[in-house]
């Protein structure tokens, strides 16, 4: 202690230089000396540390252990026991318990050894280490948040992403029907203009030679050529009927009116109008089985695959040939077969016949479109289920049409 | 009186045609195709054939060639009325 007094302008000089706090304890675990800022950090006047035991420092509840240590540390090699740091907590003098960091400097001086704590006030550092590991957690937790947010943003994006595509597909289908249709409308129209022609110069030239023959006696020629009119007529209007309802044929079901009508009406107007277009000699067995049979049905698609199928028979048969009507009453299901005799279909051709504007090569050089039996197929094909399921409501009455396409027609 | 042929596929077109020629004072001859129309001119050497082009068994080129290359039925002159104007079709026929 007197050696501190003795030299204590030195010691002072050179601790108050110092911004750590220091302490120096002899080795009775005394307190020799002390530097202001020691002084200041643990709430003692000037000089008031000088004398007193080191313990008075620590924590009652770390004394024991500290005991330790300081046995523990005098065992070990001179040259281990420089500058070691601790993270300890310090006593004030008014009870506060402070956390600090200590560096241990042992050293000898006229034959007394001391060792020399410098003291480091960690309590700025430790609430700065405490704000900074709050702030992390805050932002933390704001990350965590604001990842979750974007997370649920990406998602609704992919979602959004998804119901636009979707969308897009929606919309390019749709132009791409849209396109097809006018394409289609074009080309029938190029089509049925050029079909218009022949029966068109058939009407004129008929009614020319009306005109010519005005003796009451050329009655019979009269009414040889108003026939033909009135034929003629009817092909251009069965035409003109397949055109419009290549529409509802591309729209689907819902444009379709399903109504119960008597067949035979149905079977009586198109073999009516088909009978003016026979070619001499040509003849339409009437089925004999249709009284009295009532058919839950789309009337005009009805009317539409008749007339075509009876239409093409005459078309592709000769002279002096019959056509079978043969209308079968199954169990849920009418099935109507047109039988003629004609130049038939050729194996080659039979696979594509359905197939919009295809003619079979036999008939390249006979006029047509090329459109009705895909017409009449598209037709049959969209009112399957929705006959079939009012085939249901009472047994004999409401029969499911279905037109047997693949009869003797396509097999020959 | 002169002798004209009408080679045509379509039944009434065909009538027509012959029966209008007839009341004006022509003898009118038809063929519902061009080969039959070929067998009826060269036995009755009509003054004037009218043809039709697109037609089954033979087409209006398919008649034209045939009646050209027999001396007896070359001169006959030979009249095509398309349904479907086209360059390709004049371009074929005066060829």
């Amino acid at each position: 202690m007197r050696v501190f007094e003795k030299n204590s302008n030195i010691f002072k000089l050179l601790s108050e230089a110092v911004s750590e706090g220091i302490v120096v304890v002899n080795q009775e675990q005394m307190i020799v000396a002390a530097n202001n800022r020691a002084n200041a950090m643990l709430g003692y006047d000037e000089d008031e540390l000088v004398g007193m035991s080191l313990n008075s420092l620590i924590p009652k509840s770390l004394r024991k252990s500290h005991k330790k240590h300081v046995q523990d540390y005098y065992k070990q090699e001179k040259q281990h026991r420089k500058a070691r740091g601790r993270n300890l907590l310090g006593l004030s003098k008014n009870g506060e318990e402070i956390p600090i960091e200590v560096g241990l400097n042992p050293f000898s001086l006229y034959g007394n050894t001391y060792v020399l704590a410098l003291i480091l006030d960690l309590t700025e550092s430790k609430q700065k280490e405490k704000e900074i590991y709050e702030l992390n957690a805050d932002l933390d937790r704001k990350i965590k948040e604001r990842t979750g947010e974007l997370r649920d943003t990406v998602a609704e994006l992919k979602r959004e992403i998804k119901r636009r595509k979707k969308a897009e597909e929606r919309i390019k289908s749709a132009l791409q029907k849209e396109r097809e249709l006018n394409e289609l409308k074009t080309k029938f129209l190029s089509l049925v203009s050029h079909e218009f022609k022949t029966p068109l110069s058939g009407i004129l030239t008929s009614a020319t030679l009306v005109g010519k023959y005005a003796e009451a006696e050329q009655q019979e020629k009269r009414d040889k050529h108003l026939k033909t009119i009135i034929g003629e007529v009817r092909h251009l209007n069965a035409i003109l009927n397949d055109f419009l309802s290549i529409e509802k044929l591309e729209k689907g079901k819902e444009l379709y009116t399903l109504a119960d009508f008597s067949l035979s009406k149905v079977v009586n107007e198109v073999v009516y109008n088909a009978n003016m277009m026979l070619k001499i000699g040509q003849k339409i067995n009437y089925p004999s089985n249709i009284d009295d049979v009532t058919l839950c049905q789309d009337e005009k698609i009805v009317t539409i695959a008749l007339t075509n199928l009876l239409y093409n028979a005459i078309k592709y048969s000769s002279e002096d040939t019959e056509i079978d009507l043969v209308v079968k009453l199954l169990k849920d299901k009418v099935v109507f077969q047109v039988v003629d005799q004609g130049i038939g279909i050729p194996k080659k051709d039979q696979k594509h016949i359905f197939e919009r504007y295809y003619r079979a090569e036999n008939v390249l050089l006979t006029q047509g479109t090329g459109i009705g039996l895909n017409i009449v197929k598209g037709h049959l094909e969209n009112l399957g289920e929705a006959s079939l399921l009012l085939a249901k409501k009472t047994r004999e009455a409401l029969l499911r049409s279905s037109f047997l396409l693949k009869s003797d027609f396509l097999s020959r | 009186m002169r002798k004209l042929l009408i080679i045509e596929d379509d039944t009434v077109l065909r009538e027509n045609t012959a029966e209008l020629l007839h009341l004006a004072g022509y003898e009118p001859l038809t063929a519902p195709n061009g080969k039959l129309g070929i067998k009826i001119a060269k036995e009755h050497l009509p003054d004037l054939i009218i043809c039709d082009i697109m037609m089954p068994e033979l087409d209006g080129y398919g008649v034209l060639e045939n009646m050209s290359q027999d001396k007896a039925t070359r001169q006959i002159p030979l009249s095509f009325y398309p349904q479907k104007r086209s360059k390709k079709i004049y371009e074929k026929a005066w060829s």
